[in-house]
């Protein structure tokens, strides 16, 4: 019978057959993450033009001089990191309180988790768009029915004020992206187990104690995946700002300005210098982010 | 806790009250987005909480050809990149989560590294590879840069699925003389509706909404996706901001979302869970 | 021409070696049955014949040809799962013709084929139903039928009866027997149960950590077990064992034990050994050689019982009696054995035998 001179094993023949259905997929993510993240971080040090890529010198470290110089950089990362901090936080208690309101045992739960599911569901594009004509200066609902309330006389121009623009624009994404925290950490909620609240109770302990002693430390986990994943798309926030408040440099974000300079400026050096930095704050905060959690979880053993 | 009959009914009412609150935060705009579409040229500016009913804005925005366009390309890029990603995450996801080779685990880093990604980090490698590839101002373009978020997602969430698959099962199958192939195809595939499903209104979710990419490697109206059409429209001057039509126009991409959440909140809710768990 | 050769298979799983070194013949439509102990690489064994493990040294052949290489797919085997491993969104009739149908098979071909395998299990009224629409027994049966429509010449079963209750069990164990008189296909067979063991195997591999302890017919290793180990695993009650000690005297061996000496035939062997008695080979009251005892406790079992006796030094042994016995718990009754239905082993287990025997 035919035994092939070369013996090629099975395991050998199914870890052949992994590499050939992971292929496509490792072609196309390399194509279109790893290989631009690295041409990312060549263009950088370079002088290329948007227009023409393909004609380019090396010029070192050139582009980061003129980036950290340019003030706009510096207020649009302090823009970014005040927005991801302050939204971030708001969102995780706001989506806590929500959570347990809904993890209540009440008909029309199903209801409501449907309800807050659709804010995040939508194009952001949307949302800016609705709230920019509820938040209207001076046919806004909002102005209007503050005006009803005598709260104040004059309609107030909620996104062309440099002083509210941003609070504005954490109170919209606060509003967008609440849910999807409520949502993961009502499944964190649904996970905990039931006996261990019974006990409690017939140990007598309060609703308050159980809350802070049981269900706090034991929601942590999931309530730090959560955030983690908010604090990544917190940073790279682009399409609010960009929609409710263009040309605002109150709100520039980091990705508003690095798309400027490389499509407006069509600057493809400085522009790639600032998608780097960009790049490597997220990657340094979620680094830090990651260890910091798994010490906590050491510490406190669970 | 005991609470007398009185203190539970206060207790229910209260969280129905607030249930009521969360309620009408989260539905309000939409009624007003929804509610100013239906008025018709000026009446927009008269605060009015009724609607008037009135259907211009819709027959001004979808008698304008560009408005239509945009819609039909969100919609050809979003299938595209379900069906895209779908087909080549669920190869990828029989070879990681059933086959035990050297390089897995890599593997799976690498990709949940990839999921990470802010988009602006490879935005200008990723223009000069659109470029090169000839997709510059086409829906491949778009179709082929979403795979950045919906493929790693795809791939980790489908992974943890097949995983759980019963092992015999494709064993049998083996042995019934079927390729990895046709194991994934006539075995693996019928047995996965649930999280397809997920994944699937994930991605399609994800690619309806875009906006940076959309807004970049797209240059002219008529291969805009919807997104960027609301986002560009705009009026001959301040005062003339045409509020109507944008309103109508986001009423109409909001719909099939709104539908597509009510009808598979489960299966959403627990593809985004899905997605979390795996970090 | 389909019989199956191990020759020195070994099985590794990193530094972990599960099967060490296992040669066997099965002859062409040979029923061989694997047993042993939990864990002891029974299904490590199956799956390397099928091919779903790759054997990490020696050799497999099947028909003569080397296999280690070849894919499950190609060795013309079909193969039964514990866990009946049904495609759960396929009907009985799809399930059934499956196999066939990704090996092209024309439709009026496979749908014959099903019939009549459906026919012959008597599952023919449950084609259009899905797995789980079916009680496990009738998902055995149709498990067992997916194998029977490949015809294939060599069967190999996984603990196939095991999630099944004793009454179906009993009654697929006949079904299986009746399918292997009529297909004559070689079958290997893993199982934990010693019933099914003892009545379907032509011979019986049992295994223990990885390596063949002994291979025969039912009746050689319920009669001469060549260790310890497969006595005490063939049989249930298990045997009974006592420790002693062998000494030779003369043309004689004596051996003594905690309640009397016992002249034997010669044996070669002299030092520790344990005597091995099984509980259906004890006479209560009398036989060749005898012990003091105190009844502990009488088990009626209906046609026989099972008495648990003391015989000093706190050692408790079983023995079987037909009917039920006269004896009360705290009795004190004699109970003995004949010489040629005891065992010997020596202190490493092995079988002793007189000499020239
Ligand atoms: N993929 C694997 N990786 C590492 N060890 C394994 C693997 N598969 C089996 N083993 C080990 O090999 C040994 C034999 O396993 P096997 O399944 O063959 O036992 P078995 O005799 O069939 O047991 P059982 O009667 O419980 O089915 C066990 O100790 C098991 O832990
Ligand atoms: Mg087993």
């Amino acid at each position: 019978m035919a035994t092939g001179a070369i013996r090629i094993g099975l395991n050998a023949k199914r870890a052949r057959t992994a590499w050939l259905f992971l292929a496509p997929s490792l072609l196309v993510l390399f194509a279109v993450a790893l290989w631009p993240l690295g041409r990312t971080f060549l263009f950088s040090f370079t002088d290329a033009f948007l227009t023409e890529p393909d004609i380019y010198a090396y010029i070192g470290l050139e582009n980061y001089f003129t980036l950290f110089e340019d003030p706009l950089w510096w207020q649009s990362v302090r823009n970014t990191l005040y927005f991801t901090v302050v939204s971030v936080s708001i969102e995780t208690a706001l989506g806590l309180a929500i959570a347990l309101l809904l993890n209540a045992h009440m008909s029309g739960r199903g209801f409501m988790r449907a309800v807050i599911l659709i804010p995040w569901s939508i194009p952001v594009v949307v949302s800016a768009r609705m709230w920019q004509w509820m938040l209207h200066d001076q046919f806004g609902i909002l102005n209007h029915v503050l005006k009803l309330m005598g709260v104040i006389d004059h309609g107030i121009a909620w996104t062309a004020n440099p002083d509210l623009v941003m609070p504005v624009i954490i109170a919209v994404d606060v509003w967008i992206t609440t849910p999807f925290m409520v949502l993961l950490i009502l499944a964190g909620l649904q996970m905990l187990p039931k006996s261990i609240y019974e006990a409690a109770s017939i140990d007598g302990v309060s609703e308050w104690r159980q809350f802070t002693a049981l269900t706090l430390p034991l929601l942590a986990p999931s309530i730090a995946v959560a955030v983690l994943f908010r604090l990544l798309d917190a940073l790279r926030m682009f399409d609010l700002s960009f929609v409710l408040s263009s040309n605002s440099d109150d709100t520039k974000t980091v990705s508003i300005y690095a798309r400027e300079v490389l499509v407006n400026f069509q600057d493809m050096g400085v522009g790639s210098a600032a998608s780097a930095a960009i790049f490597l704050m997220i990657a340094v905060v979620t680094a830090i982010y990651v260890t910091v959690f798994r010490l906590n979880r050491k510490l406190l053993g669970v | 806790m005991v609470r007398s009959a009185t203190g539970r009914r206060l207790h229910r009412i209260a969280i129905y009250g607030l249930f009521a609150v969360v309620a009408l935060y989260t539905l309000f705009p939409f009624y007003w987005m929804i509610a100013s579409s239906l008025k018709s040229g000026q009446a927009i500016f008269d605060v009015t909480f009724l609607p008037d009913l009135k259907f211009n804005n819709y027959e001004a925005i979808l008698s304008d050809g560009v408005f239509l366009r945009s819609l039909l390309n969100s919609l050809v890029v979003a299938a595209s990149v379900v069906a895209l990603s779908l087909g080549l995450a669920i190869a990828a996801a029989y070879a990681l989560g059933r086959i035990d080779f050297r390089g897995r685990s890599p593997i799976m880093f690498l990709f949940l590294a990839v999921s990470m990604f802010p988009q602006i980090a490879l935005l200008s490698g990723l223009f000069e590879m659109i470029r090169w590839l000839g997709l510059y101002n086409t829906l491949g373009s778009l179709i082929f840069a979403y795979m950045i978020f919906t493929l790693p997602f795809n791939i980790w969430v489908l992974t943890t699925f097949m995983r759980s698959l019963p092992r015999q099962i494709e064993e049998a199958a083996i042995m019934d003389g079927c390729s990895p192939l046709r194991i994934v195809r006539c075995i693996f595939l019928p047995m996965m509706g649930p999280a397809l499903i997920s994944t699937g209104l994930l991605a399609f979710i994800a690619s309806w909404n875009e906006f940076l990419f959309a807004l970049t490697f797209i240059l002219t109206d008529e291969n805009r996706t919807v997104p960027v059409a609301i986002a560009l429209i705009s009026g001959s001057s301040r005062y003339e901001f045409p509020y109507g039509a944008i309103m109508a126009a986001s009423t109409i991409v909001t719909v099939p979302l709104i539908v597509m959440a009510l009808l598979f909140q489960k299966y959403i809710v627990s593809g985004l869970t899905a997605g979390a768990v795996k970090g | 021409m389909s019989g199956i050769d191990l020759i020195n298979v070994v099985k590794r799983f990193g530094a972990l070696t599960v099967i060490d070194g296992v040669d066997l013949a099965i002859a062409e439509g040979e029923f061989v049955v694997f047993v042993g102990p939990s864990g002891c690489g029974k299904s490590t064994l199956l799956r390397m014949i099928a091919g779903l493990e790759e054997i990490s040294d020696g050799e497999l052949r099947i028909a003569g040809s080397r296999m280690n290489e070849t894919p499950p797919a190609k060795r013309n085997i079909a193969m039964v799962f514990q866990s009946y491993a049904l495609y759960p969104h396929m009907n009985v009739e799809r399930n059934l013709g499956f196999a066939l149908e990704t090996a092209r098979l024309p439709a009026a071909e496979i749908r014959e084929r099903v019939t009549k395998a459906a026919k012959f299990l008597k599952i023919d009224h449950l084609l259009d139903r899905r797995p789980a629409q079916l009680s496990g027994g009738q998902q055995q049966r149709v498990a067992i039928g997916r194998a029977l429509v490949r015809q294939q010449k060599l069967f190999l079963f996984d603990e196939p009866l095991s999630n099944l209750d004793a009454d179906l069990r009993m009654e697929m164990r006949v079904e299986i027997a009746r399918i292997h008189r009529e297909v004559k296909a070689t079958t290997v067979y893993v199982t934990h149960d010693q019933m099914e063991a003892m009545t379907l195997a032509d011979r019986i591999v049992v295994l223990k950590d990885g390596r063949i302890a002994q291979v025969g017919t039912p009746m050689e290793l319920y009669e001469r077990p060549a260790n310890r180990f497969v006595a005490g695993f063939i049989g249930s009650p298990r045997m009974n064992f006592l420790p002693g000690m062998l000494v030779r005297e003369g043309e004689e061996s004596v051996l003594s034990l905690a309640g009397g000496r016992h002249r034997l035939s010669a044996h070669d062997y002299a030092g520790d050994v344990s005597l091995g008695i099984r509980p259906e080979d004890l006479i209560l009251g009398g036989g060749e050689a005898t012990l003091e005892a105190e009844v502990l406790l009488v088990e009626p079992l209906g046609g026989e019982s099972l008495v648990h006796l003391n015989v000093g030094d706190g050692r408790s042994i079983v023995a079987k009696a037909q009917g039920r016995p006269e004896i009360r718990p705290g009795a004190t009754t004699v109970v003995g054995w004949n010489h040629a239905r005891a065992h010997l082993f020596d202190k490493d287990e092995r079988a002793l035998n007189p000499r020239g025997a």
